[in-house]
């Protein structure tokens, strides 16, 4: 079995992985959005995090006391996402659940590590705005890390930003870089930030799709399908029919002219 | 590496569910191809908040194939640190306007972040120290157009903390005197401020003594600092004795009640300071409390 997959199918598996995701292979609209699209989305929920809550082990094997090679395994804390994570930036951080034990004879207890969470105002350069949001001190952290929240929001992978919101000001952002739409009353400003945020613009068609939800990209590929294949109305082919036959024919025009007066 | 990819894709072909799919995928795929895929940010880490660790470990797994379910003893967790406490290092934040007790246009600080973050930053006082921001504002000094800046960054905030104050100058009771500069010095290093005379400034018309009439009557003096920046200082006539049955009895907290000036011109200077001064307590106030 493993001998009928060509190259060109493995080498795709492996540097497409977006194109096999179980969503993607209905027979629905989602199966025909953009590669662009799966593309982020495979970026936004699938791709590996960065460890926050855990320090991973170095390397891909250890030697354990007794000589033995092992190979090494770094399982991720399974995390909390609640409703809230969406609404503010946590810059990664969640909710964990799970038991502590403080002595040996002791049953262990259930327990939630929940990040402390602060509002604060952020502001964005790009969008010219200043927000309201719930944050953690690792957001404000990773923000000055990045030299400002506009750095932030847009070097980071949207798996590691862990929030719809900031995923939606990403695309707020993309979309006023790639449309040029920034700082309208200000064209020096405007200038200096598209110089700045140059890698950062793709085409208009991409930035459009960026950030969707399943929800929002499945009605967005219905409407471009209903558009596409919408009736033409009849009298616009016998319009086009008739300019073609008096295209070939030559009719002379002062001759039709004459007999739709006589009548 | 060769047949981790082949064990990979002969899962693909098993199980062909998109979520554990597209984990073997990510686990197997070539460094290279992985930071094509995942921006070169992802392999930056910042750690903060609760940092934990499993107390027992997670039996080894194999690379393709479904995971073994996770028992509770794979739940319970060890708090490794909690980041939250940890002391929170400085920001380097470039000055584009001037604060007080800070520094002036152009200057590099440190500052803590909540100060960086709430009042410098957010109201358009400061910028990031980033590299690029670094040469952008690097001539900022010499183009600076406020050019009247305090000679440091502390000398206003000294300024008003002196005229806040009120000296006491111990005069003799039996010789003869005429207050000079190094009187007021004396004065300032007793109540704790080391002044050199050259920075004093003594009022014009001389203040002559031994004069009862003086007596906890108010001057003012200027002092420079820096040669730059200058104070004006509340001073008070008090005679004092060496011999303790001669001596004016002392009044307690005296620094806190108002004093009538000496030259009757600088009577609406002096009061000012007064009541720059929040523990100042006047008379009509007194009243009202009583």
């Amino acid at each position: 079995m493993n001998a009928r997959v060509s190259a060109s199918a493995m080498r795709e598996a492996l540097t497409k992985p977006w194109m096999a995701l179980q969503i993607f292979q209905g027979n629905n609209a989602l199966s025909r959005v953009p590669e662009h699209y799966k593309k982020f989305y495979w970026e936004w929920k699938v791709a590996p995090k960065a460890p926050v809550h855990y320090i991973p082990e170095e390397g891909n094997f250890k030697k354990l006391p007794n000589g033995e090679i092992q190979p090494v395994q770094n399982l991720p804390l399974k995390l909390l996402q609640p409703k809230e994570i969406h609404e503010g930036i946590w810059g990664g951080e969640a909710i964990i659940k799970g038991f502590y034990k403080r002595k040996p004879y002791v049953r262990r207890m259930p327990h939630y590590w929940v990040p402390t969470l602060k509002k604060t105002v952020l502001y964005s350069e790009i969008l010219d705005r200043y927000m309201n949001v719930t944050v953690t001190e690792r957001t404000l952290n990773l923000i000055d890390e990045n030299y400002g929240f506009d750095n932030y929001i847009l070097n980071t992978p949207p798996a590691d930003l862990m929030s719809e919101l900031a995923v939606k000001l990403r695309r707020e952002m993309l979309l006023s870089l790639a449309q040029g739409t920034l700082h309208p009353d200000n064209p020096a400003k405007r200038k200096e930030l598209l110089n700045r945020f140059e890698k950062h613009i793709i085409p208009v068609e991409e930035a459009e799709w960026y950030g969707l939800n399943t929800k929002e990209a499945a009605t967005k590929q219905k409407l471009i399908e209903e558009k596409a294949s919408a009736p033409v109305p009849l009298k616009e082919a016998f319009r086009q029919e008739f300019i073609e036959y008096l295209k070939t024919n030559k009719v002379d025009m002062e001759e039709i002219k004459g007999e739709i007066t006589e009548r | 590496m060769l047949r981790s990819l082949a064990q990979g894709l002969a899962q693909l072909h098993l199980h062909s569910t998109g979520s554990a799919l597209s984990r073997v995928a990510a686990r197997t795929l070539p460094v290279q191809e992985l930071e094509a895929v995942i921006p070169a940010g992802y392999f930056i880490q910042a750690r903060t908040t609760f940092v934990l660790k499993r107390k027992k470990k997670v039996e080894l797994h194999k690379t393709t194939g479904k995971m073994r379910p996770f028992r509770a003893r794979h739940y319970l967790y060890e708090m490794v640190e909690d980041t939250n406490v940890r002391k929170k290092d400085p920001v380097k934040v470039i000055l584009t306007k001037p604060v007080e007790g800070l520094g002036s246009v152009g200057d590099v600080v440190e500052v803590k972040p909540h100060r960086a973050r709430n009042h410098l930053l957010l109201p358009g006082l400061a910028v990031y120290a980033s590299p690029e921001n670094l040469e952008k504002y690097s001539n900022l000094i010499e183009t600076s157009e406020i050019k009247d800046q305090p000679s440091s960054p502390f000398a206003l905030r000294t300024a008003e903390q002196l005229s806040t104050r009120v000296i006491s100058l111990s005069m003799n009771m039996k010789n003869p005197w005429q207050v000079e500069p190094w009187h007021v010095r004396v004065a300032f290093r007793k109540a704790g401020i080391i002044v050199p005379e050259e920075a004093l400034t003594l009022p014009a018309k001389p203040i002559t003594g031994p004069d009862l009439d003086l007596q906890d009557k108010e001057f003012l003096v200027k002092v420079k600092i820096n040669d730059k920046e200058e104070a004006n200082v509340r001073c008070r006539i008090n005679h004092y004795s060496v011999n303790p049955r001669e001596r004016i009895p002392w009044k307690a907290f005296h620094w806190e009640h108002v004093a009538e000036p000496i030259f009757p011109e600088e009577a609406e200077e002096l009061d000012a300071l007064a009541r720059k001064n929040r523990h100042t307590r006047f008379p009509e106030q007194e009243e009202a409390t009583m």
